[in-house]
């Protein structure tokens, strides 16, 4: 592949991250915490592209033929600006010549998946895929929840409780939980996807809705569910999924970030 | 045509020169015009791309969708890291002579294999930042056997990695004790096999070449231009790695981990391999070990021990930097002998399967 190829690609690569970072759908992708470090590597691919054109460029403008010659011809001993790509494979006028920098060209893949497609957040496919990984128990007590009212929680923190909480916090309360549908098998679930580092490492937080209106709640919508946890639902056979009495549910917006940590 | 037209008759006049000048790259269709065209087709074929994912509409475009977004995904988490690894490998290329690393480091290879993972504990990055450091080691002189204990330690051995180790299992308090045991025995256990056995011709010749001492007064430009360099051929390398991670992804059912049950033989050769194609951050993975719930801990440190060390971004990108006949002999092994390391600590710290 030639230099100024390898430039571009950089460029866009770049761009890429950048607009994914600035433009927000990184939540999409990546925990919030990961928002400086990718502006940071994008601006230092689009930094180190320009450098690279802009040398190209001084360098092809200057005047003298023989420079230019010298330039392609003698290892090492040409033109300052032309011999620190020698150890690279990409270096100028050998084209080809070597057989890994086909795998250069990956690094398009990237781009035109986040500017053509831009790939939405895991939802109800993966929830489905998930099986077999519950919901963490966490270390020490579960903290008491607040008084009578409806108390709005995430839908991991529901989970672990209905699972683990052996001091019933949440019997008897009314929650509030955001969340998209998951059906399986004709049952509704809500969940959220939580994860790490990034959307590769995802689990789904689930809990199985059960009254009544739940019917034609379609996948990957976002509804508000108010309900109360069933106790004793969640066993090692069902995953440690819980099941909750829907006393109301209503469509929702997405929220910013799709996923819960 | 206007024969009068000054311009065109210069150019006429000039032809017959043409074979004295350097190859005129313009005329032939070089890989400047190939990414042109295939950016024209990708643009042009946008909503056919766009139906692919398209919600509602079967279970193929489901997984397609679910598959792109870890592909992405795995590309936006690992592309800061690379960018870390190949800034502090072109610092090296640039600033920091051989002579330097050759005081720092014991002459013998038997010794500098340790301080060399010790020296892992340094590099708070995942494992896409530490190949190209480890090959800008060897450029400097450093024995590959020392360079390629770096390799392996620094992705698992780190304090930002151990911390999340320790949170992801809040009621396993040796585990992350276990996993950096784990991993500095596969490091330094890898560093003196190669010292040992290791041939230096199985190292593609282009990850070996020794850098020319740079003049004064070129550093910063011997910097960016290394550094853009290793991004542009690591980086095809990684997002490769991401693109077999995200099919893997989709294509290994999940349930393997909740069919394997308490079986602790199943479950540590399951894992191992689940370490292996799921190519997963090691910062992250040991959130998804914890969630292995049936499980007992020693399958889960045999995860979290073999991930680090092999995975198929690795690969990916240890056969592009140091070439494919190295690869195919180093990971397999590191496979191995990291399995064999886990499965050692892990008797050792858990005082048994656990």
């Amino acid at each position: 592949m030639r230099r100024e190829t390898g430039n571009i690609l950089l460029l866009l690569l770049g761009g890429a991250l950048l607009k994914i970072s600035l433009g927000g759908s990184y939540l999409n992708y990546v925990k919030p915490s990961q928002q400086p470090f990718l502006i940071a590597a994008g601006f230092i691919m689009v930094g180190l592209a320009v450098v690279s054109i802009v040398r190209d460029l001084v360098g092809s403008a200057r005047p003298k033929p023989e420079a230019r010659a010298v330039r392609f011809g003698a290892d090492g001993q040409a033109l300052p600006a032309a011999d620190d790509a020698h150890d690279h494979d990409d270096h100028d006028g050998h084209e080809g010549h070597d057989h890994k920098t086909h795998t250069t060209w990956m690094l398009l893949l990237p781009v035109l998946a986040v500017f053509l497609i831009a790939p939405p957040a895991l939802g109800a496919d993966s929830v489905n895929r998930d099986e077999g990984r519950a919901v963490r128990q966490p270390a020490g007590q579960f903290a008491p929840l607040p008084g009578n009212e409806v108390i709005s929680i995430k839908v991991s923190d529901f989970a672990a409780r209905g699972a683990w909480d052996t001091t019933g916090t949440l019997v008897g309360k009314k929650v509030k939980m955001i969340g998209f549908v998951a059906n399986r098998d004709g049952v509704p679930y809500l969940a959220r996807m939580v994860i790490g580092c990034c959307a590769a490492d995802a689990f789904a937080a689930k809990v199985k809705l059960e009254g009544q209106d739940l019917q034609g709640l379609r996948n990957d919508s976002w509804i508000e569910v108010v309900g109360q946890l069933r106790p004793g639902t969640a066993t090692e056979h069902n995953g440690y999924v819980s099941t909750l009495d829907v006393i109301e549910v209503r469509p929702a917006t997405a929220p910013g970030d799709p996923y819960e940590s | 045509m206007d024969w009068h037209n000054p311009d065109l008759m210069t150019s006429v006049a000039q032809k017959p020169q043409a074979p004295d000048q350097p190859p005129r790259r313009g005329f032939r269709i070089t890989s400047l015009e190939v990414l042109s065209i295939l950016l024209i087709v990708a643009l042009l074929g946008r909503e056919w791309l766009a139906s692919l994912i398209a919600p509602d509409s079967g279970q193929f475009s489901a997984t397609v969708r679910t598959a792109s977004t870890v592909f992405v995904a795995v590309c936006a988490q690992a592309l800061p890291f690379l960018v870390l690894g190949v800034l502090i490998s072109a610092s090296i290329a640039a600033f920091v002579p051989a002579s330097a690393l050759r005081k720092v480091l014991p002459k013998r290879s038997a010794l500098a294999v340790p301080v060399a993972g010790a020296a892992g504990i340094a590099l708070p990055g995942c494992e896409c930042a530490s190949v190209p450091v480890a090959r800008r080691l060897m450029q400097r002189g450093v024995a590959p056997a020392v360079a390629l204990t770096f390799l392996l330690a620094a992705p698992a051995v780190n304090p930002v990695v151990i911390v999340s180790t320790a949170v992801a299992f809040p009621n396993d308090p040796e585990m992350p004790l276990a996993r950096f045991l784990g991993s500095l025995l596969t490091a330094v256990g890898m560093g003196w096999l190669w010292a040992r056995f290791g041939k230096l011709e199985w190292i593609a010749e282009r990850a070996l070449k020794r850098l020319p001492e740079k003049q004064e007064g070129r550093r910063w430009l011997v910097f960016a231009d290394t550094a853009r360099g290793d991004l542009v051929e690591a980086g095809g390398f990684l997002v490769l790695g991401a693109l077999v991670a995200a099919v893997l992804k989709v294509v290994v059912p999940a349930s393997w981990m909740s069919a394997l049950g308490s079986d602790v033989v199943l479950g540590v050769i399951v894992m191992a391999v689940l370490a292996v194609v799921l190519a997963l951050c090691s910062e992250a993975d040991a959130f998804v070990a914890a969630a292995a719930y049936s499980l007992p801990l020693l399958p889960k440190l045999v995860f979290l021990v073999v991930g680090p060390a092999v995975d198929v971004k690795l690969v990916a990108m240890q056969a592009g930097t140091f070439g494919r006949s190295f690869a195919l002999r180093f990971a397999p092994l590191t496979f191995v002998v990291a399995l064999l390391s886990a499965i050692g600590v892990g008797l050792l710290v858990f005082g048994g399967a656990g």
